[in-house]
């Protein structure tokens, strides 16, 4: 029952996504980003296969609009390649969520994406997933066993410290 | 002329498990309600669904794994089925939910109050517990007072957070969450309301004797207590005996056979059916609830009668005390 219920509340929300990536064509225009009927219906589908292969679902408001609105200033996309890097950044967006067991909230990873994007990833996803992204993933996972191991490594040659 | 609305609305398609969901497709199939207000109460349980899941989140995430995502959902239409199946007249109740925002409120109030009213039954229950030396009974009465600081309405509604290990006659599987709990205590009184009218100690002499058959002790029987009285007492009555004699032994089982055997399957039901009479009358029973579970124990010989023959009926079902000379005084 709750699967029909989510199919169904998944296709309402698509049509309201349609919407809202509509109008934020009239931000985006200012950074000479715009997204086409087409391509925001393929964005939407992309998003929907990626949840669906990660098994994870969106209720309620679109990471695909906080993305576009954390991104549009980038230095590294153009029009030309908007779409899909937007579909990348999402593929990448909900991999990392469920990477970090949901341990971080939407806007602190798409805050860390970006500055690695703008940063030393300049602009590279691959660099952005492999270095970055990884790290977080590391330092959630294993921030505090390292920590512990640090201090009894500490412990352990109290002549040296 | 004003027309008046026919309902076409069948009840026997609304699922009572699914009931929300079932009663907007009948209402939509039947024209009861429109497709713009089929979709308007979805888009409803949507935005419901949607900020339970913000508050389960703390408004951190849009998205969640979809078990998390899939309870979320199923306990708001939990709620919401509450409200709904409060209601006697489904076109009424399919009118509250297109006009109405808080199904899911009323819905949570009303299993609250069934829950406090469940609690109150549950202690009840401790008071009227049969002082049996079987684990699976005691523990399991043991278990739900857990239920009731441990259940979540809000996300996981659908959950029963305990171990429920003693079967009762009735099944009740389909039951979820809070409703399983409710339905399994308010049978578990009415079972233990029937067992109380037997002699404690004899019934603690059945439970050994049936453990004695499958060499395990009465701890550790997995079955249920008022089935084995119930069924023994049932045979008794064929017999002659008294309802409390429940207690059979090798004679009784062959005089059983001897005096069934000749009959026919009417005959025997026949035979039954004044049994289960004479002991509702014996053992003062007037409720529904424990009429029914005489009744559930009949129609379960009969059927076994019927499928396996006299013989086997007895085998199975008949519970034999080798050492039940009893002196309740």
């Amino acid at each position: 029952m709750a699967d029909h219920f989510l199919i169904a509340m998944q296709e309402l929300q698509n049509e309201r996504e349609v919407t809202a990536l509509t109008s934020l064509n009239e931000d985006t225009i200012d950074y000479r980003l715009t997204l086409t009927h087409t391509q925001i219906r393929e964005i939407i589908q992309h998003k929907n296969e990626t949840l669906k292969n990660l098994g994870r679902v969106e209720i309620g408001s679109s990471v695909v609009n906080k993305i576009i609105t954390a991104f549009c200033d980038s230095s590294y996309i153009n029009q030309r390649e908007y779409a899909q890097i937007l579909n990348e950044l999402t593929e990448t967006f909900f991999l990392y969520k469920n990477e970090t067991m949901d341990r971080i909230s939407d806007d602190d990873l798409i805050e860390i994406m970006k500055e690695g994007y703008e940063g030393i990833c300049g602009g590279s996803i691959e660099l952005l997933q492999g270095k970055v992204l990884e790290a977080l993933v590391q330092r959630i996972k294993f921030g505090f066993e390292e920590e512990e191991s640090d201090d009894e490594e500490m412990e352990d040659k109290p002549d040296e410290a | 002329m004003k027309l008046e609305k026919i309902s076409n609305i069948k009840k026997e398609r609304l699922d009572k498990q699914n009931y929300t969901m079932s009663l907007l497709n009948e209402g939509l199939r039947a024209g009861v309600i429109t497709e713009q207000e089929f979709y308007h109460v979805l888009a409803q349980l949507m935005q419901l669904t949607a900020e339970q899941t913000a508050k389960y989140t703390r408004g951190e995430s849009s998205s969640v794994p979809i078990e998390t995502a899939s309870s979320i959902a199923l306990s708001v239409m939990y709620c919401a089925d509450a409200f709904c199946l409060s209601k006697q007249d489904p076109e009424t109740c399919l009118q509250d939910l297109c006009h109405t925002l808080d199904c899911y409120k009323i819905g949570v109030a009303l299993i609250q109050e069934q829950i406090s009213q469940s609690r109150e039954r549950y202690r009840y229950l401790k008071t009227i517990q049969l002082q049996t030396k079987n684990t699976a009974y005691g523990e399991t009465i043991r278990e739900i007072d857990s239920f009731f600081t441990a259940y979540d309405l809000e996300y996981h509604a659908e959950d029963i957070p305990v171990a429920i290990d003693y079967p009762l006659l009735e099944d009740i599987s389909f039951e979820k969450g809070s409703s399983y709990i409710i339905h399994y205590i308010d049978a578990l009184i009415t079972e233990t309301e029937l067992c109380n009218r037997f002699h404690k100690d004899k019934i603690e002499t059945l439970l050994e004797s049936y453990g004695e058959q499958y060499e395990l002790r009465p701890e550790d029987l997995l079955i249920n207590i008022s089935e084995l009285i119930l069924t023994n007492a049932v045979f008794g009555m064929i017999l002659g005996r008294e309802a409390d004699e429940f207690l059979m032994t090798h004679s009784d089982k062959t005089e059983l056979s001897e005096v069934l055997k000749i009959l026919s399957q009417e005959e025997i039901e026949a035979r039954l059916s004044d049994a289960a009479a004479a002991m509702e009358r014996a053992l003062d029973i007037v409720s529904s609830a424990e009429k029914n579970i005489i009744k559930h124990i009949k129609d379960g010989i009969l059927q076994s009668v019927s499928q396996t023959g006299i013989e086997q009926t007895i085998n199975k079902l008949m519970t034999i005390s080798n050492n039940c000379i009893f002196d309740i005084g």
